[in-house]
């Protein structure tokens, strides 16, 4: 398939994988098998496990929590759950860790947490369209999944935010469904029956808030969040993706006043000169008959600047084998034909931003043609791709239809 | 000097091997070279990997009497790659505790191609892998993806173009 003479990324990939092989260590067959008879015996012992705690719980419910269901709460009298016996999770790409299972008076472990039912406020109007759920949703070893929507708890902190001694504890939630990603700190307590009880929301991702990177204890009581202006708003759920060059942070400070937490001071309004948003629409393609035999046709992209930088893109369009662009655009060329296929490539210069640019391409084709793919066309951000963080607005449809 | 033919998945023209052993020695490299690319972690494409080996190792009599074991393994590691955040907790439990150190792996200043591919999005990077790493025809990446071929292949003509666009930039910037 790859072929060094006539496709250069052919020869990327051929070097990539001399570049990386050395460093592939398998773990061999023979570890493999080992592993196999390993998580059998596991799973013996967890179908026992399991046994023991269905006896226990008729223990536990009887215990009652002493909570005030409107604020923060009084004293918990029972001990932490029991967790899972698992020293390893997951709480998001690049985030392995060992929770504690220890939290200060009030406060809930860490562990405890990753295994519990949180019940979460509606997400921003974004976000729950996208999926993201509320209301009670059982986390397990850290996250949890339904269908494309995935939650996952990276990172908790405790901090005794109304002053009574026994510490609160706040966790740092992210929901991911396919690209969209939403972020937010939540305030947490031990609740009544054993379970968590969600007192609120200290932030959550928004226009001023576009990353929330980390969550910290400050002095007296206070919660402490770093935000960053990244231009994709979701690179703070993957550290190893962050590029520095493009961001800047701060430390938001945040205490209770007995009815909500309420950020102390104002944040730094730090205008990202990466941030952008492209948007691009186009019109179908609709090819006639002409006087000599042939067709013709035209179709429209408009490529919009949303955003609050310039940028130069190139939008690719796909459409049959056989057509030809008439008088082309500047900036505008052909691909070679492939597969019953050809691309048009139109390079844009750096858009201004809220500026509107439009191409009209003229297409000639001598015969009439089934479709045998699915045009389309493809808006790409020449900068690196990092900002133009929603790709949702980046294709534009293409129909091909031939009139008589 | 690595050895790019045995670095390749699909190489030998022979059928598949069918004892375990030799399966895994195989196409362990190939695979992980793959799910790296598409990760962008090394020690992330090799747990997966593993974990597929491990989920074929389970079930090997059966698995051996398939027509392609490779693309059932393939499809495992692609399918636990993809459901990102879940797959990490299932492979991380039994890889981490096998792995005797951190993974090395070569840093981003030396793969600009690991860069490039990680701008892509999560179809077209997918089926540009499939075809340049596992060498597999259209047909093969739309059965595995559970794509129409049209699909794959307006994804892998996209994909190339960002690709060779992401790549040229790189050249140019340096």
């Amino acid at each position: 398939m790859t072929n060094l003479d006539h496709d250069p990324l052919a020869a990327a990939f051929d070097d990539f994988r001399g570049r990386v092989a050395p460093f592939v260590k398998p773990a061999g067959a023979d570890r493999t098998r080992e592993a196999m008879r390993t998580r059998t015996r596991r799973r013996g012992l967890a179908a026992a496990a399991l046994t023991v705690l269905v006896i226990a719980i008729p223990l536990t419910v009887q215990a009652v929590w002493r909570t005030d269901p409107h604020g923060l709460p009084a004293a918990p009298v029972l001990p932490d759950p029991r967790v899972s016996a698992s020293t390893h999770y997951f709480v998001g790409p690049g985030q392995n860790s060992r929770p504690s299972r220890t939290a200060p008076e009030g406060g809930i472990a860490e562990a405890t947490l990753y295994s519990s039912v949180i019940d979460l406020p509606a997400w921003p109007e974004q976000s729950s369209r996208a999926g993201c759920p509320a209301g009670p949703v059982e986390f397990q070893d850290g996250d949890t999944q339904n269908g494309r929507v995935t939650l996952w708890i990276a990172g908790v902190v405790h901090a005794d935010a109304d002053r009574d001694g026994r510490a609160e504890t706040f966790a740092r939630i992210f929901c991911m469904s396919d690209n969209d990603i939403a972020s937010r700190i939540l305030a947490l307590t031990n609740g009544s029956g054993g379970g968590v009880r969600t007192v609120g929301t200290v932030i959550e991702q928004a226009a001023d808030a576009v990353a929330i990177c980390g969550i910290r204890a400050g002095t007296d009581g206070a919660i402490q969040v770093e935000i960053a202006d990244f231009p994709m708003a979701w690179r703070c759920a993957e550290r190893q993706l962050a590029n520095e060059r493009y961001i800047s942070r701060q430390w938001l400070t945040f205490t209770w006043n007995g009815s909500s937490f309420v950020q102390q001071g104002e944040a730094d309004r730090t205008v990202n000169p990466y941030a952008s948003d492209l948007k691009l629409t186009g019109t179908d393609l609709v090819m006639t008959r002409q006087a000599n035999g042939r067709w013709t046709g035209s179709m429209t992209l408009t490529v919009r600047n949303l955003g609050a930088s310039k940028i130069p893109y190139r939008t690719q369009s796909i459409i049959m084998a056989g057509m030809k662009l008439i008088d082309p655009p500047p900036g505008c060329t052909m691909g070679k034909p492939q597969a019953g296929m050809v691309d048009v490539f139109c390079t844009g210069a750096e858009l201004a931003a809220g500026g509107t640019r439009t191409l009209t391409l003229n297409i000639d084709t001598p015969k009439r043609a089934r479709l045998t793919f699915v045009p389309s066309t493809e808006l790409l951000p020449l900068n690196n791709g990092y900002n133009d963080p929603d790709e949702s607005n980046n294709n534009a449809p293409l129909a091909i239809e031939f009139r008589d | 000097m690595v050895d790019l033919h045995h670095a390749r998945e699909v190489d030998t023209g022979q059928p598949p091997d069918l004892d375990f052993d030799g399966f895994y020695a195989a196409h362990f490299q190939s695979l992980t070279i793959q799910l790296y690319a598409y990760t962008g972690d090394l020690a992330d494409a090799q747990d997966v990997v593993q974990e597929a080996f491990l989920r074929a190792l389970a079930r090997w009599d059966r698995l051996t009497t398939l027509d392609d074991p490779l693309a059932w393994v393939r499809r495992v590691a692609w399918n636990l790659a993809t459901s990102q955040w879940r797959r990490a907790r299932t492979a991380a439990l039994f890889l981490r505790r096998h792995r005797p150190e951190d993974t090395p792996a070569p840093g981003p200043d030396r793969v600009a191609l690991a860069e490039a591919l990680a701008t892509l999005p999560a179809q077209q990077r997918r089926v540009v892998i499939l075809h340049y790493l596992a060498d597999l025809p259209v047909r093969d990446i739309a059965a595995q993806i559970g794509a129409p071929e049209g699909s794959v292949k307006a994804w892998l003509s996209r994909g190339r173009t960002a690709l060779a666009a992401r790549l040229s930039e790189k050249e140019d910037g340096r």
